[in-house]
Formats: structure tokens, sequence, C-alpha cells
């Protein structure tokens, strides 16, 4: 049996076995890696995938499995032996079924570009961005780059029908101009064009540079200035904590919709159809059609991520967000501000910028209280002008505190994603410009 | 397993160029359940089979990996990692040395005492209920409860271009559990994982209800009673789970070389430890500490590392001094030294780089109550819930959900939120005290790309730290 035969005969064979709701999937990837180190090419990675996937109904009971082989006899072992596990187990009581899928959906822009199939040019790329890392004052210049090409076939018992194919394209880029000053970034997209490692290599080369001989700073209440990089992982704990599954595990300090949550300054979507986002699909894991849904509107809590089972458990509307098993986010997009990164650091009497973070970590999911690592430069701002660099601090507050002490958003957005992402974080893709709070709660390691 | 296309690949690698290669083929299965608030989540099982193999070319490192175990497939994807390893050797300044090793054959099967296919699903689920339904009658208000449990038998065949065979199969049992305890407006949560390489026979050494019991218990008096950390510097003693999260944040992570050398710079840092620092002191005499591999049925534990090293005890910190790194081939080829078998990868389909197995704090010769009775005034800290630690390993934080006064030698009232924010070596230096009974505590460690959450246990016995000021929320 090919591997693209598999979808519409599960489906067929599932029903017949007495399945309520089925999905099938199948998919074949080829990515490729370069992992550099000191500006040599530590490894080269090579990945070449098939594979699988059935999610089943049997009155209310809701299994998955993969299907190792593809064969017809092992699709129908697959299938007897879901269905055999499904009668053992009791009812999934709040289970409403799957959404009405589509063998046609609006065409979505930049999530594929033929160059990245067997792209072949990663070692030029790769040697361009240290270069320019080198060239703008690092020492050592160590990253990975990413490429990747998928295509799948998915069928439901509810109407979806469709195939489908992807690139993804990205370059995480750490330049050292000394032990402790460096500077990251991180690029990435579906399409080759404007895909610009000379760029992101120069720019953490130059924050590398200005990070030299870091200061010791006291612990105290700060103004900070949140690069994009860490605004994906700070806010991509709030894009998680917004799936409807991660409230029900009690782990989201989002609570009633209405609520004011935020600085009427910040506004976030999940946009799940944004053309060119990196996490972008024209139809979610059921079949339910992408959309951008308002999370966040000027501050106030608008709605938590639904798929149909979820939204119908809640009344409500479904947000195609499925994650067949939970609801997940897409592309988290921040609407940006109108400040430039001068104006925004020309705003601050006393604080910091923050360009990279990481294990941000959580006391407590549900009142919010969490403390998150800053690593790469951090630089001290005085009356609107930076200082000095300094090193060794942490941001222990709570993030609904965060979200309310937002002032000002720049206005150029970055498209990232947290290689670091800790729980409730799904470590998806946030478009985001860089983030102004005010007086956040600065620690240090105690004498 | 067809063996033979591990074969296929070794010979067909050195056939095209490679001075080393090496392949893992695997075949996993496993199922798993889940409760949530009583709900039974969808479950199910899953089954895979692959091969992962690694070629040095012209002093270059090639990965490749796949799940079509064809002939054709294998040809492909032996000839781009070859092909890819080349094309870096060109452009690369310096050259990968894999430190020689002697060759291995052997089989490492570790048996299951009660076979998870011999559990059916239903009973799988039915002890979740089981738990939940035990938690419930205590009478503590606890809304959220999630609960898993995964079973799963990974079989694994290596071998390389030197002539070493490895078989081993490997049960594995793991259970997690997220729970909120509400008292009022205010809550605590937990997290917990519990894992074993053992088979459904494992959960009896889980003792499950007992622990949950207890937590819920401590989270709902933490709430009602609990009060801030003191200002003033006090000691402070740590239980094996506190002692855990430092001993591998704080000496396994730093310690690993790969992350001294600047491989892991851009995503899980590097480290402050340098290979000069071997032989300097980092703590009080009382403090040792090591990664040992050889522990039985415990998540970090293996015979053979995934180069086909043995595995062996590295005493990484010695009565206070720095002694050992954590080394694969690599790693070791840079310091002109052997490796010490720490070269894990969490499956078929990612390299296998640097990894601690279970790492803890060697025991000493207190008695754990005298480590209390001892303490004219400070804080026990039972567990924890936020930690983190910044990307050299040097600024450490982490914050109780379960922690007591100590006074006059006694267990009093409960305290809130006691943080615990200290430099590495602030926190070996601080202790005076090392208990007698070790105990090792399941995780998953993250590192690598794409990351590989790979299982290991961490722990140690209580510890007495002196003069430290916990910080409050």
């Amino acid at each position: 049996m090919k591997l693209f035969e598999i979808p519409e005969y599960g489906v067929k064979k599932a029903l017949r076995l007495g399945a309520s709701d089925v999905i099938v999937d199948a998919g074949r990837s080829d990515s490729q890696q370069i992992k550099f180190v000191n500006n040599d090419i530590a490894v080269t990675k090579n990945w070449q995938d098939e594979s699988a996937g059935v999610y089943l109904v049997y009155k209310k009971r809701v299994v998955s499995a993969n299907i190792k082989t593809f064969t017809k006899s092992e699709v129908d072992h697959t299938l007897n032996k879901l269905i055999k596990l499904a009668k053992l187990l009791p009812p999934k009581d709040d289970y409403y079924g799957i959404a009405k899928g589509y063998s046609k959906y609006p065409k979505l822009d930049g999530v594929y570009d033929r160059q990245l199939v067997n792209f072949t040019k990663g070692v030029d790329k790769v040697q361009e961005a240290i270069n320019a890392g080198l060239r703008s004052g690092a020492k050592r210049v160590t990253g990975v780059f990413d490429t990747s090409y998928g295509e799948g076939y998915t069928v439901s018992s509810n109407g979806l029908d469709i195939k489908d194919k992807g690139t993804a394209i990205s370059l995480s880029l750490r330049a050292l101009a000394a032990k402790e000053a460096s500077g990251h970034k991180v690029i990435q997209a579906n399409v080759l064009r404007g895909f610009d490692v000379d760029r992101v290599g120069s720019e953490a080369g130059k924050i590398a540079k200005k990070a030299l001989n870091p200061q010791s700073l006291s612990a105290g209440k700060y103004d900070i200035l949140f690069y994009p990089l860490t605004v994906a992982d700070m806010f991509g704990c709030v894009a998680g904590s917004s799936s409807i599954t991660m409230q029900e595990s009690g782990m989201s300090f989002l609570k009633k919709i209405g609520e004011k949550v935020a600085s009427p300054k910040l506004t976030m979507y999940d946009w799940a159809n944004l053309p060119y986002g990196a996490d972008s699909y024209a139809f979610d894991d059921e079949g339910a059609p992408a959309q951008k849904t308002p999370v966040i509107v000027n501050g106030v809590f608008k709605t938590y991520l639904h798929n149909y089972s979820t939204a119908q458990k809640y009344k409500t509307q479904n947000t195609s967000n499925s994650g067949l098993v939970e609801p997940a986010p897409s592309n988290t997009y921040i609407v940006p501000g109108k400040s430039s990164i001068p104006t925004l650091i020309g705003k601050m009497k006393k604080g910091l910028i923050v360009t990279n973070t990481w294990y941000t970590t959580f006391q407590n999911y549900q009142t919010g209280n969490f403390s998150t690592i800053p690593r790469d430069a951090i630089f001290y701002v005085e009356n609107g002008k930076i200082k000095c660099p300094v090193k060794d601090i942490r941001i222990s507050d709570n993030m609904l505190n965060i979200m309310r002490s937002i002032t000002d958003l720049g206005k150029k957005q970055e498209q990232v994603t947290s290689w670091a992402a800790e729980p409730p974080n799904f470590g998806n893709n946030i478009i985001t410009p860089a983030i102004l709070c005010k007086k956040l709660n600065v620690t240090k390691s105690r004498s | 397993m067809d063996r033979s296309s591990a074969e296929f690949c070794i010979k067909l690698a050195q056939k095209l160029g490679a001075s080393y290669s090496e392949a893992r083929l695997e075949n996993s299965y496993g199922d798993g359940y889940a409760l949530k608030n009583g709900t039974p989540e969808p479950a199910g099982f899953s089954e895979e089979t692959g091969i992962g193999i690694r070629v040095v070319v012209n002093g270059a490192l090639g990965f490749a990996s796949t799940n079509k175990i064809d002939k054709t497939s294998l040809k492909g994807l032996v000839t781009n990692a070859v092909r890819s390893a080349k094309r870096a050797s060109i452009v690369n300044d310096q050259k990968i040395v894999l430190v020689p090793e002697k060759t291995c054959r052997d089989s490492v099967v570790k048996k299951q005492a009660v076979s998870f296919k011999s559990i059916s699903a239903k009973q799988k689920l039915a002890y979740l209920q089981k738990i939940d339904k035990a938690l419930l009658a205590l009478g503590v208000n606890v809304p959220q409860r999630d609960y898993s449990i995964d079973t799963s038998v990974s079989k694994k065949y290596f071998i390389n271009s030197e002539g070493s065979k490895i078989y081993s199969e490997t049960p594995y049992l793991e259970l997690i559990s997220v729970l909120t305890v509400k008292e009022g407006a205010r809550t605590n949560q937990s997290y917990l994982v519990l894992t074993e390489t053992k088979g459904w026979e494992g959960l009896r050494s889980m003792k499950v209800n007992q622990l949950l019991s207890s937590k819920v218990k401590a989270l709902q008096l933490n709430i009602r009673k609990g009060i801030p950390a003191p200002r003033e510097k006090l000691d402070v003693v740590i239980s094996p789970y506190v002692a855990g999260i430092i001993a591998h944040e704080s000496c396994g992570h730093p310690y690993e070389a790969d992350r001294i050398f600047g491989r892991e710079a851009a995503q899980a840092g590097e480290s402050f430890v340098t290979p000069a620092m071997i032989g300097t002191r980092i703590g009080t005499d009382v403090v040792s500490l090591v990664d040992d591999p050889n522990i039985t049925g415990k998540a970090g534990s293996y015979k053979y590392d995934d180069e086909g090293v043995p595995a062996r005890r590295k005493w990484l910190i010695k009565n206070g001094m720095i002694k050992e790194l954590l080394h694969n081939r690599e790693t070791a080829g840079q310091m002109g030294i052997k490796s010490n078998g720490s070269s894990r990868a969490a499956n078929y389909s990612v390299e296998p780089i640097v990894r601690m197995s279970n790492t803890f704090f060697m025991p000493g010769k207190w008695k754990d109550e005298d480590l209390i009775k001892d303490t004219r005034k400070g804080v026990y800290i039972k567990s924890f819930m936020e930690w983190n630690i910044d990307d050299k390993r040097y600024n450490f934080k982490s914050v109780s959900n379960e922690a007591f006064m100590i006074r006059n030698g006694k267990l009093c009232e409960p305290v809130r939120n006691a943080a615990i924010e200290l430099t590495t070596p602030q926190i070996y230096s601080a202790i005076d005290a090392v208990g007698k009974k070790v105990e090792l505590w399941a995780a998953s460690c993250g590192k690598g790309e794409p990351t590989q959450g790979i299982p290991v246990t961490m722990g140690g016995p209580h510890l007495r730290m002196r003069k430290i000021r916990l910080g409050r929320r």
C-alpha cells in the first residue's frame, strides 16, 4: 500500500469497524540541520521520515496510534487493535466530536518554497552568517541552521480530504565577543526570500561587542525593555495559558473571559492563517479552517483556544486550534506599537534592556508567579541612555503584573521561537515587537 | 529488528570514505493513559522502528536518521550523511577526533518481572482512577488533578566500524501527576514525575498513594499556616528532592564537557567550569557528588553509552574538589583522555551528546533526624516548584512549595515560598552536614537540537547549608 493511500482506506475501514469519528493522516518529511560551533561546522544532520497516524473515537472512547508499516494488513491490524482498546476504556463524557472538514481551503501565502526542497546551500548560508558575526565584533559564532520540506495527506470521517505541503528555514545564532559578552538572534520563515543570514550574524555580533565587560547590578525595581527573543519565551507562556486544556489542568493564569489581564497597549492574536507565518496552516488537525483569533484585545482577555470538542463543551466558538488531544496555539501575533527602539530606551529612567531569556518557570501557574533568567546581553539604562552592560540578574515577578505593566511597544516585529520553552509554553512561533514594562522585580544571587 | 540493516549502513559508510561510522537501530513500543479531573483523556499506543547513523569523514561529523529501513532508503541516507560531512570538512579549520576506545560485544536485557503486556488497558487506567479516588478521599480540596501513565520497551542494536556490537532492551515506566490544592482563593501546586526502568512491578517502589497523599496534605497546610521565610541569615536543611535539582543543574550540567567546549553555546549554554579548574576547590570537604549510570532500575541507568563505551561512576566533586567532567569520545579527544561513557541519545532520530545519568550527592555521616535536632534556627525545605539557572550554570534559584521552620531542633510551622537564590560555589561552600540516606528522583533533562528530553534521576541525602539568606515571594 502506498503511504498516501492509507488515509482514505483507513477512515473507511474504521467506520466499518464501528468508529464514530476518525481522522487518518500520512506524511513524509526531509530535513537538514547544520550545527556550527566556534566558527566551524560541528555536525551536519539529515532526517528522512514517513509516518501515518490514526485518531479514532468509538462510542465516546478516544484513542490514537501510529501505523508502523505501510501495508493494508498493518493498517487493519492497527485499527482492530484501536477498537479493541477503545472497548476496554470508559467513555470520555466531555467529548463532542470533530469539526467539519473540507477538500479545499483558501490558499495560504508564504508557507511553501520549492527552493527549499533538497536545499543544498546550507553550508554557504552558515559561512555567510559566521563571517557577518565575526566582522561585527564576535570572536566566536555558534548556532543552528535548519531547513525542511514536508508533505501530508489527511482524511476525516467528517469531510476533511486534503493534501498539503510546506517548507521551513531557520537560523538561531549566538555571537560571543568574550565568555560573558554575547548576542543572540533568531530568524525563521517558510520561504527563502528575505531570509537574511548576514543581518542576523551582524546584529548578533554588534550586540555581543556592546556587551563586553558587564558589571554587577543591585536587585530592585527596574523598567525593562524586552527584545523579541525574550518576548517569545515569556509570552509563549501567555499563548500556552490560553489553551482551554491548560486552564482545565490548573496551568493557566488567565481566568475569566472579559477580564482585564493586561495594559490596554497589549493586543495579541492567535493567527493561524497568517501569510508567511512559521506556524501557519490552512486548516487545523481536524479540518477546521484556520482563522485569526483575538486572544487579548486592548488588555482584555477575549477567548481560550479551542478545538471543536472543547468549544462544544463550553458552548463557544471553535477557534480552530486542534490539536486533537488538546488545543494548542499557532502563530502568536502581538500588535506592534509606534515607537522605535531608541524612543523606547529614551522613555526609561532606570531600566534594563533584556535581549534573551530562558528557564521561565512558574511557582504557581494559576497566580502567574514565576521567574526567568536573562542570558546574553543585558544593558543598564539611566535617564534614557544606555550606561553599561550588566550580568547575573533574574526577573522574579508575576506574569499578569508584567502584562499590566506594559507601557509601550516597538514598531518593528520579528518572527521568533524560544528554544527553551517550558510549560505552559508550547514553543510556538511568535511575531512580536520589543515590549517596554515599568517597574518589574529584579533579583540576584544573595550574599 | 533486522540487524543486517545496521551492518549494511556501516559497511557502506566505510566504503564511501568514512574513517568511523556507527549505527543505532531501534524499535520501541509504548502506550499511554491519562486522567484529568476524573475524566479519561485520549489513550493510545505507538510502535516505531528507525535507524540513526553517525559518520566521521575527513575529520567532520555527519548524522542522519530515518524510519525507512529498506536498502534503497538506507543507501540514500548514508550517502547523504557522508556527502554532508565531506562538504563540512572542506570549510572547517578543526578536525574532530573520537578518542579510541575498546570494542565491546554484549547483550543487555532488563527483564520485566510483571510485563507491561500482561496488564490490560483497563487495568492501567484503573490504576490512575484508584490513585485519584484515594486522593479525593483525603478530604483535601484538589480541584485540578492530572495524571498520566506511560509504559514502553525500547530495543536497541548498536554497531560501529571498530567492531562493537551491543544489543539492549529497556523497559520504562513513567507516572506524572500535576495537582492543585485550593483553600479559599489561594492555591498551591505540585508537579511530580516518577520513573523506573522496570516492568509494571516498578509501581511498587514508586509508593504513589503514600507520596501524593502526603504531598497534598502538606500543600494544604502550607496555604493554611505558612509564614514568609525569615529575612535574617539562618541554616537551611534541604531534602534529597531539593538536593537533586542542585546536583543536576549546578553540578551535572556545568560539568558536561561539550558545554564547556562551546558545542551547546547557542541553545543549552556554556559553563562557568573550565578544564583548568579540575583539582581546585568548589565546596566544603563533606561535599562529594557523582554521576552514576550503574544503579539498578533507575531512569538514568545504562551499561553502555550510545557510543558503545562501558558506563561507569564519575566523581564530579570529591571532598569539595572538582574531580572529573562528563565526556563522550569527542570531548575526551579534545582533552587527550578516555571517554567516561556519558554519551546518550533520546532515541535513534537524534545524535548522541554528553548527558547525565543518575546525578547525586554522596551520603555523609548524619542521621536525618540529627540534622534537624542539631539546628537551632533554620528552615527545612522539602520540595519546590519554580527553579532556574543561568546559561553558565552559576546563578541558581528554587522556590519551595513545602517547607518548615526549624526551632531548637524541632520542625515547626510551615514556611511559604522560601527561595534559595545562590551562586553554585556559594551552595557547595555552605554545606556542613550530609545525611546518610540517598534518594533519587526522576526528571527529564532537555538539551540538543532538536531538544532531546532524556530520562535521568537526581538526588542525594538530606544536606544542611549554614548561614543562608532565603528569598521570599
